[in-house]
């Protein structure tokens, strides 16, 4: 037999006729001895009882003839004047679709086209310039292969200054600096460790005139082992370049003579052609 | 499947419940083919039951009415997927529940649930066939309900709504909710004892809890 807590959880299910029959009969037989739950099964009764007996509201004909109005209006086809249907036909969004993406195509066309172009005729900078011996020589087959020599050159910006660092390994015999006007800079490394050089672009320097000569000579003097009266020569050579530079030009001589790395910066425009002078190889 | 009475009986001549669903399908067949004329009867037939059944969920005439028309131009718009041999009542009904709650989220969302009890006056002009104090106390009764059922979470109205107001069997409750029967009837059992919470204060006023075993069983 059930309790009064087990009962009572079932009480607004069994009011409402929604218990299994043998259930409802377990419940029933429980509410036959129990006069506090009886009581409780009366006022959910009641309760149910209210719910199922209240009336529906009634809404009058005129109510629902304006509901129904209203959605057969929303659901039955206008008829469109034949200038409307014109432009519905002629806009519609599926044919849209196809103008849409061929629009897109053509946009996308001639935006590769300008970057292409662009590209073409502004010749960039580089940013890092690495020029290794040993792929040379896979590809050239009778120079000796004992030439174990890197290189790299790498231009970069500082702020407003422009800096070219050619950074050579032991092997290199000479690095030579030409520029437009001048037959340029020798600077012979004497010692066999790794040394950094440091050029100034000659073309940025003119423009922007934040570095001095001096500087510059003084970081060709670092790297360059040479004596005092090559130094003079340097700073000469310099100073010339610096006046009538427009171009930089960079060499770097192999121990092979039939090897030498050149390096060009880029070209501006109305620029003087370029001296080539006696290089000592 | 369970017949369910969603036709107005005034507007229906047909009873059985076979008879009921070969006219929603012939009248579906016809609207597929383009026969507009053929979805104003079927609104005819079941404005009643849809207008009630929004009442009871939203509470109040200008979301009902809202909800209703909603319903048909849903019911309309997807015709295409009714399938003849499925219950045209149940199919309504699952879109008139559906419609429902997408308002009640939508004013839940903007915060603009009105008071069902402000709502309750609005009735007594289109109420006919009683008597002035009788239709006061039904209108008193009304009013008490549906603030009862605006206690209840969204599913427990949607299931007390299709069980005890549209008397609908718990199984076809399950069906047209997308629940099991054992859920649906853990909610029903929620939302009774709410309404009764709710209810009792004015039950005990009105002298009307005192319902007997005999009536209950009577009942079933």
């Amino acid at each position: 037999m059930m309790n009064c807590k087990a009962t009572e959880k079932l009480l607004a299910l069994y009011a409402g006729d929604d218990l299994p029959a043998r259930q409802a009969r377990r419940v029933a037989l429980h509410l036959d001895s129990c006069p506090k739950c009886e009581k409780l099964a009366g006022e959910f009764g009641a309760s149910v009882a209210l719910s199922r007996s209240n009336a529906a509201p009634e809404f009058d004909s005129n109510f629902f003839d304006e509901l129904r109005r209203d959605v057969l209006t929303q659901i039955t086809p206008q008829p469109q004047t034949p200038f409307a249907t014109f432009l519905a036909h002629r806009f519609a969004p599926r044919r849209m679709n196809y103008v849409y993406g061929l629009a897109l195509i053509c946009a996308s066309s001639l935006f590769a086209s300008y970057i292409y172009f662009n590209q073409l005729h502004h010749t960039r900078v580089p940013q890092n310039v690495r020029i290794s011996i040993a792929e040379t020589l896979q590809s050239t087959s009778d120079i000796d292969d004992s030439h174990d020599l890197h290189t790299a050159i790498t231009p970069k910006r500082v702020g407003k200054r422009r800096t070219t660092t050619a950074k050579a390994s032991q092997q290199v015999r000479q690095i030579r600096i030409l520029t437009a006007g001048s037959n340029g800079i020798y600077i012979t490394p004497r010692t066999i460790d790794s040394e950094s050089l440091l050029v100034e672009d000659l073309t940025a320097m003119r423009a922007t005139k934040e570095i001095t000569l001096s500087e510059t000579v003084a970081s060709a003097t670092v790297t360059d082992d040479s004596n005092s009266e090559d130094r003079t020569n340097n700073t000469a050579s310099v100073e010339s370049a610096v006046t009538s530079a427009e171009m930089l030009r960079i060499e770097i001589q192999t121990p092979d003579p039939n090897l030498r790395i050149i390096w060009l910066s880029p070209k501006t425009e109305n620029a003087p052609p370029m001296k080539t002078g006696a290089h000592g190889s | 499947m369970t017949s369910i009475a969603l036709i107005n009986d005034e507007a229906s001549p047909h009873d059985s419940a076979d008879e009921r669903r070969e006219l929603f399908a012939s009248l579906v067949e016809r609207v597929k083919r383009g026969d507009t004329p053929a979805f104003e009867q079927i609104m005819t037939f079941t404005e009643r039951s849809v207008m009630r059944t929004a009442w009871r969920m939203l509470g109040t005439r200008e979301d009902a009415r809202d909800a209703s028309q909603e319903t048909f131009l849903r019911a309309y718009k997807y015709l295409h997927r009714f399938n003849s041999r499925q219950d045209f009542s149940a199919w309504l009904y699952r879109i008139t529940i559906n419609v429902c709650l997408d308002i009640r989220r939508k004013q839940e969302k903007r915060n603009e649930r009105l008071a069902p009890l402000d709502d309750a006056d609005a009735l007594e002009d289109v109420r006919h066939g009683h008597d002035e104090e009788e239709a006061a106390i039904q209108r008193q009764h009304e009013a008490i309900l549906l603030q009862a059922l605006e206690t209840l979470t969204t599913k427990e109205r949607a299931a007390i709504v299709l069980r005890d107001f549209e008397n609908l069997p718990t199984e076809e409750v399950a069906r047209i909710l997308g629940s099991r029967p054992a859920t649906v009837r853990s909610q029903i059992s929620a939302a009774r004892q709410k309404i009764k919470t709710y209810c009792d204060c004015f039950l005990r006023r009105t002298g009307r809890n005192r319902t007997s075993r005999e009536e209950i069983k009577r009942r079933r």
